[in-house]
């Protein structure tokens, strides 16, 4: 039972990380209507920026953290501003291999800036690890649930209680609409993409200290966001949280009672029936056309 | 009853465009003699199938599949597992490596072809990821990323050694040239027409009375036959590979070939699985600025030529022609 309740919390910190990247997923692709595939790599970036301040130049950690958020948050937006808007065709598709290919720059700066090395990082200063009972919590752990707790709140007021947070989801609901109303489509779109690098960062951050910043992560993370949100259906905020809750917790019971070499694939395989039955994912009722 | 008149021009220029490259591995087979240059052309044949595969199921049937990757490495395990296992006949081995994957992707294929745009890309994404860590962890078959596949013996089908450089030159091309025409009469028949429309609009589709699961399930197998084709081939140019090579970023190495080429087109396919094959060894001196140079050419490629080299270059070429006239 013990083993099950530590299997459980743990799966639940990984989950909690999955959640905030499928958050990231979501919002780009409420604003946009494109999957950015290069979202895995913000956080990459967000972890490995962290790790390389915090043990090359000893910058205390949550400093290294929010600095992190900053660089790659304004790289979300040079993704858009440079990058996206300036496709020559703005068709879905191509849009989608922009970002697949941007992924391989973003990859491809931190290795020429970074380097090849791995890097590990102390946990962050303030939590102290809990014991309950025999499980075991790391403080880092409760640092992640604070930074899932504090982003979404903050993401929750931003969309609904703030000038620009409205203009956003405007500019997603109907484009010509918010035109009309003096709302400019591209800045927002520019400004989810700084959001979701920002929140990517963040989650990179606080997960980075447990894992290790390395330049060829970001496809991992990637791919686990990407199902989270899927799972949860794509732009719902709640389902993207539940959706990485689920996939960390399934992930680490597979590795803890079946085996750790075959733990994604666990993972993936119930996503994949999941898929076949409820393709619009499990909390929205019916897939929403878009006309 | 006459086909409309672009359809039999473009009909007649891949025909051309074959003869031409029928020629070029000819003249490289039998004049070059650098096994460097023919290495790179193998490796880019090899690929070149895999990715006018999947040219047909995504640039024609317009499904998204993300395990084409995955079906090329069960292509390459299925022939390397009959060759050293069973000793199965070379060619038999090769027609095997065609036959599972296309089975597989036949029986996977009906339940995904209910599901679209980012969920089938999810989907298919999912089942290639499947099938990778399958190739990473049933060691007693595939031997794992470590120490995989080693020392396949070299191709002889029948007994006819064929495993030098310059004869899997000879065999890959073949097989290309094979495929290309393959396709080509794919593409300009009924099947390829159904499939067009089933892109555009499935519901006008079925409408028309194309039964639209069907084509979207048989060229779903094909395409995975076509990958693994492209799978045992590779086993036996390379004799000695791990489960890494067919991870998930190379299917996306082979969408990224079918993208940059041209999506509609099967000679795109080709074109863009030799840039891609060729690509990173030019920039291999470059070292650690190897990705950052290449991601930002294939953004630049995909920002400013939504259709792919081939038709960038084609017209280039058209606007050149008619500036000189």
């Amino acid at each position: 039972m013990n083993q099950f309740l530590q299997i459980l919390v743990s799966g639940l910190v990984l989950g909690a990380v999955y959640g905030m990247t499928a958050l990231g997923f979501g919002i780009v692709y409420n604003a946009t209507r494109v999957i950015n595939f290069a979202h895995g790599e913000f956080v990459m970036m967000g972890g490995l920026i962290t790790a390389v301040l915090a043990t090359n130049f000893h910058h205390e950690s949550w400093l290294a953290a929010c600095e992190a958020v900053v660089v790659v948050a304004t790289l979300g937006a040079i993704l858009d501003r440079v990058i996206i808007q300036n496709a020559r065709r703005r068709e879905h598709l191509t849009l989608v291999m922009i970002t697949i290919s941007a992924a391989s720059i973003f990859r491809g700066l931190m290795e020429a800036v970074v380097g090849r090395d791995v890097y590990f990082t102390a946990t962050f200063p303030g939590a102290t690890d809990l014991h309950v009972g025999e499980i075991y919590i790391s403080g880092q752990a409760i640092w992640v649930v604070l930074t899932l707790a504090v982003i979404s709140t903050s993401l929750y007021v931003l969309l609904h209680h703030t000038r620009l947070g409205k203009g956003m989801r405007a500019a997603a609901s109907n484009e010509r609409a918010a035109r009309l109303y003096g709302i400019d489509p591209g800045w927002m779109s520019t400004v989810s993409y700084a959001i979701a690098g920002g929140i990517g960062a963040a989650a990179g951050a606080v997960i980075v200290p447990l894992a290790s910043g390395y330049y060829q992560t970001g496809l991992y993370f990637g791919l686990k966001g990407f199902a989270a949100a899927i799972l949860g259906g794509l732009g719902n905020p709640f389902g993207a949280i539940v959706g990485g809750m689920m996939i960390g917790v399934l992930e680490n019971l597979a590795s803890g009672y079946v085996s750790s070499g075959y733990k994604d694939s666990i993972a993936l395989g119930l996503l994949l029936v999941l898929l076949l039955f409820r393709p619009s994912g499990l909390f929205n009722l019916a897939e929403a056309k878009r006309v | 009853m006459s086909a409309p008149a672009s359809g039999v021009s473009s009909y007649r220029r891949d025909m051309i465009g074959i003869v031409v490259l029928a020629a070029f591995v000819f003249c490289i087979g039998s004049l070059a003699s650098g096994s460097y240059l023919k290495t790179m052309l193998i490796f880019s044949m090899i690929y070149g199938i895999a990715a006018i595969g999947l040219c047909l199921v995504f640039g024609y049937g317009g499904q998204i599949s993300l395990c084409q990757g995955a079906m090329f490495g069960l292509g390459a395990y299925t022939c390397a597992a009959l060759v050293q296992r069973w000793r199965v006949d070379h060619l038999l081995a090769l027609g095997a490596s065609i036959a599972l994957p296309a089975l597989v992707g036949w029986l996977v294929a009906r339940p995904l072809g209910r599901l679209s745009s980012h969920y089938l890309a999810m989907a298919t994404l999912a089942l290639g990821l499947i099938l990778s860590i399958l190739f990473a962890q049933v060691r007693t078959i595939t031997g794992g990323a470590d120490p995989g596949v080693i020392d396949l013996a070299s191709f002889a089908p029948f007994g006819m050694p064929l495993g030098t450089t310059s004869s899997m030159h000879w065999v890959c091309g073949v097989c290309l040239v094979v495929v290309m025409v393959l396709a080509v009469n794919l593409i300009n028949t009924r099947i390829g027409r159904a499939l067009r429309a089933i892109r555009s609009g499935e519901v006008p589709a079925a409408c028309l009375g194309i039964d639209t699961s069907k084509y979207k399930v048989d060229v779903f197998a094909a395409a995975s036959g076509l990958a693994g084709l492209g799978g045992g081939l590779y086993a036996f140019a390379t004799r000695t590979f791990n489960s890494s090579a067919f991870e998930i970023g190379f299917s996306i190495d082979l969408l990224t070939m079918v993208l940059i080429g041209s999506v509609r087109s099967p000679w795109g396919a080709m074109a863009g699985a030799l840039v891609i094959t060729v690509l990173p060894a030019f920039l291999e001196h470059l070292d650690r600025f190897r990705l950052l140079s290449f991601g930002l050419l294939m953004t630049g490629v995909m920002v400013f030529m939504p259709d792919g080299l081939t038709s960038a270059a084609y017209a280039g070429a058209r606007r050149l022609v008619k500036r000189a006239q």
